[in-house]
């Protein structure tokens, strides 16, 4: 009870530390922020968002349509034609992220509107559109003029023709078999229920589409899907590599404490108090504890949020975290056991606690290039920070828990052996 | 003041290489008394009362503290002490009720008992009106206050104060002193080192001399002053030649010497209250007036003098 109370005692003091504040938390983001910046952009391990350019679309729709087709019986117009449906396709709002169309009365109007750079693509549905879409007549193709140096665009522009058109051909092919094999069974087929049957066939069709999406972008190719998820680990990495390194930070800062209230004279008190002195260093390690894994929970959701980086299991998560902070807090009682005042800590900050983040960074800083990778790996496993953080790639990696585990055993014997080299220095200082 | 002894030590000795802070020191302090441990700076006080409150183990040498033995049972030492050390040992983040709730936690304290303590020595101290306002932003005295404070959370039989008034304005110090006396009326063994003479003459029962981490002297301040054969020194003034009159007084029982350096008289005797009236009394009679008397009693700087050869503040 009474190592809670200096705990939250000491918990105190660090939360309400701006400059602690910025250290543990603001300090790793905005380290791994740069990195986002400076590899351009996303990191998300999820597949990468993709976004196209709108494109410009003229459309002369030129269609005279077929007196003796209305098609759409459903509406009073008589003369819908099927240019009218390929207008009203590209019009529609579904289309509207990837085309923007303006209408013009002729061909030359929408070509010299692409010539001009005013749009990029040029529709223009011919006079016999419709003909040729319900008989099969010729001279109804519709024209797509482009500007030539663009692809995606005019590419996207002939897909939504080419479904139109070709939903166009299935009801006629069907209407035709339809036909066709009445007449063959000597049924004289009526056209009110050919349209009646067509009719039913569009409707399926439609709502097909409305399920399906009229027209899919697809995502990135292969290639450079992988190039993202490599792009996606190398900043999950470094992240887990930043939040390690701090944390070690905080560790020792934490333990600074201890030399600080012994300056302060508050650590002598505590010592000639009712509570044992054990009592006194276990409320300090659980602090650091404490402060340690709020840190690294907090880095954690914030990355996950801000970087879209998935951290793993629930499970696997709290085995190295919880390993990870026991090992910081050891880390930091080591390191204090050698110092007598606080301006030494300056040094160990500077020497100590860098130089051995550094190493275990070594790992992180090379995993891009093949060849250094696994020495740089080996390098990172001489100091406590290469071991934690070797368990958060475990962790990221989905790694099976057995191997999890015996990077956490690895951690905790680090923590043993520092807290006993700590403790017993530490106690020497004092009756 | 009772006759049983609170404190006994016996034979401290503390070495520092290659200085020896405490060279066995012996001495026994009453249950309900102020004993205060006189001495310069670096005469080793401060060593001895951490040896007292198991913060530093003797090199040899042993100390009973209730009963209890400072190398042997720490833990029961530590338990019937309280301690004011000498700089300021509070968290200046925590206001002054968060300080006095954390420390009454560390002395076993708990739930309502310990929110009513702390109520009862915000009183003692003064402080209910600015108990909830962070102890950095207290005044010198006010700090001085909530330390000596804390100390006294858990009753403690006894108390031991280190320089509790160094640096501090006139006013705390007065207020300081005073509560001191107070815990000797409430019953509490006050043991007090400083090197102000003037405390050590207000507030103690008894006090030991120490220098160069010796223990020179120890016993009341009467006995301390008899001990060195310190006299009263009498100082005077007379009106008109008093040539005759200063041979009279050289032959008056009880005065030791007669001295006259331009016109101021100097008389050192055993005890001025007794030599007085015959000073008076010849002098009347030789027709000299005195216009004025200065009595001087030997005091615990002079008995230091006395002692080390040196001045306190040396």
């Amino acid at each position: 009870m009474k190592a809670l109370d200096i705990a939250l005692k000491d918990l105190r003091h660090s939360f309400t530390s701006l400059f602690g504040l910025m250290f543990m938390f603001a300090i790793p983001l905005l380290m791994v922020g740069l990195f986002t910046v400076a590899f351009g952009g996303t990191s998300t391990s999820k597949p990468q968002a993709f976004s196209i350019p709108v494109t410009k679309v003229v459309l002369a729709n030129l269609d005279a349509g077929d007196q003796t087709h209305d098609l759409d019986p459903t509406d009073t117009d008589p003369s819908t034609t099927a240019g009218d449906i390929l207008a009203h396709l590209f019009t529609s709002d579904e289309l509207t992220s990837l085309v923007a169309v303006t209408t013009v009365a002729s061909a030359d109007e929408a070509r010299t509107a692409v010539d001009k750079r005013m749009a990029e693509v040029a529709v223009i549905i011919p006079p016999a559109f419709t003909k040729a879409c319900v008989e099969g007549a010729a001279g109804g193709a519709v024209e797509v003029y482009q500007d030539p140096t663009l692809t995606l665009g005019p590419g996207i522009v002939r897909a939504i023709i080419s479904q139109s058109v070709d939903e166009f051909t299935s009801v006629r092919v069907m209407q035709a078999t339809l036909t066709k094999g009445l007449t063959t069974a000597g049924i004289a087929p009526s056209p009110e229920k050919v349209a009646q049957a067509v009719q039913r066939f569009i409707n399926e069709t439609i709502k097909t589409q409305n399920t399906s999406g009229s027209l899919e972008v697809e995502a990135p190719p292969m290639k450079q899907q992988k190039s993202a998820s490599i792009l996606a680990t190398i900043l999950a990495v470094s992240m887990a590599g930043m939040m390690v390194f701090y944390v070690f930070y905080t560790g020792t800062a934490g333990a600074e404490s201890i030399l600080l209230e012994q300056e302060q004279g508050t650590l002598q008190r505590l010592f000639t108090t009712r509570t044992a002195p054990t009592t006194v260093m276990q409320g300090k390690m659980l602090a650091i504890l404490l402060t340690t894994i709020i840190q690294m929970i907090v880095l954690m959701l914030a990355s996950a949020l801000a970087f879209g980086i998935r951290w793993g299991g629930i499970l696997p998560i709290a085995i190295a975290l919880v390993s990870t902070g026991l090992c910081a807090s050891a880390f930091g009682i080591f390191l204090m056991s050698f110092l007598k005042t606080t301006r030494q800590a300056g040094v160990v900050f500077g020497g100590v606690v860098t130089a051995t983040g550094m190493l275990a960074l070594v790992s992180v800083f090379t995993m891009s290039v093949p060849s250094a990778a696994r020495l740089g790996q080996q390098i990172a496993l001489f100091v406590p920070q290469g071991w934690s953080l070797l368990a958060f790639r475990q962790v990221m990696d989905g790694a099976p828990v057995g191997r999890l585990l015996t990077s956490a055993a690895v951690l905790l014997a680090w923590t043993a052996v520092m807290f006993l080299i700590g403790r017993t220095r530490m106690a020497r200082r004092f009756a | 003041m009772g006759t049983t002894v609170a404190v006994q030590v016996r034979d401290l000795h503390k070495t520092f290489r290659p200085i020896h802070a405490v060279d066995g020191v012996s001495f026994d302090v009453l249950q309900g008394e102020i004993f205060s441990l006189l001495g310069p700076n670096g005469a080793g006080k401060t060593t001895l009362i951490s040896m007292l409150s198991c913060l530093l183990k003797p090199d040899s040498g042993d100390a009973l503290v209730m009963g209890h033995s400072i190398s042997a049972e720490p833990r029961l030492v530590k338990a019937s002490i309280g301690v004011v050390p000498q700089e300021v040992a509070l968290y200046g983040d925590l206001s002054a009720r968060e300080n006095l709730l954390f420390w009454g936690k560390m002395q076993d304290l708990r739930g309502i008992p310990l929110a009513r303590r702390v109520d009862e020595v915000l009183e003692v101290i003064g402080l209910v009106d600015r108990q909830k306002d962070r102890v950095s932003t207290y005044s010198g005295g006010m700090k001085r206050r909530v330390n000596i404070a804390v100390a006294l959370l858990h009753k403690p039989a006894l108390v031991i104060m280190d320089e509790p008034t160094v640096g501090i304005d006139p006013q705390s110090r007065r207020s300081i002193l005073d509560n001191v006396k107070q815990l000797r009326d409430q019953g509490m063994t006050v043991l007090y080192t400083t090197h102000y003479m003037e405390e050590a003459q207000e507030l103690s029962d008894h006090v030991g001399i120490m220098d160069h981490g010796k223990l020179v002297a120890v016993g009341t301040q009467q006995e301390l002053v008899t001990s060195v054969g310190e006299l009263d020194r009498i100082q005077l003034r007379l009106t008109g030649p008093a040539d005759g009159l200063l041979q009279t007084w050289k032959g008056v029982e009880g005065i030791h010497d007669v001295s006259s350096d331009d016109g101021l008289i100097t008389v050192l005797a055993a005890d001025s209250n007794r030599v007085l009236p015959r000073l008076f009394e010849t002098a009347a009679k030789e027709s000299v007036r005195i216009t004025s008397v200065d009595i001087q009693e030997p005091n615990l700087e002079a008995v230091f003098l006395r002692l080390t050869g040196r001045a306190l503040r040396d």
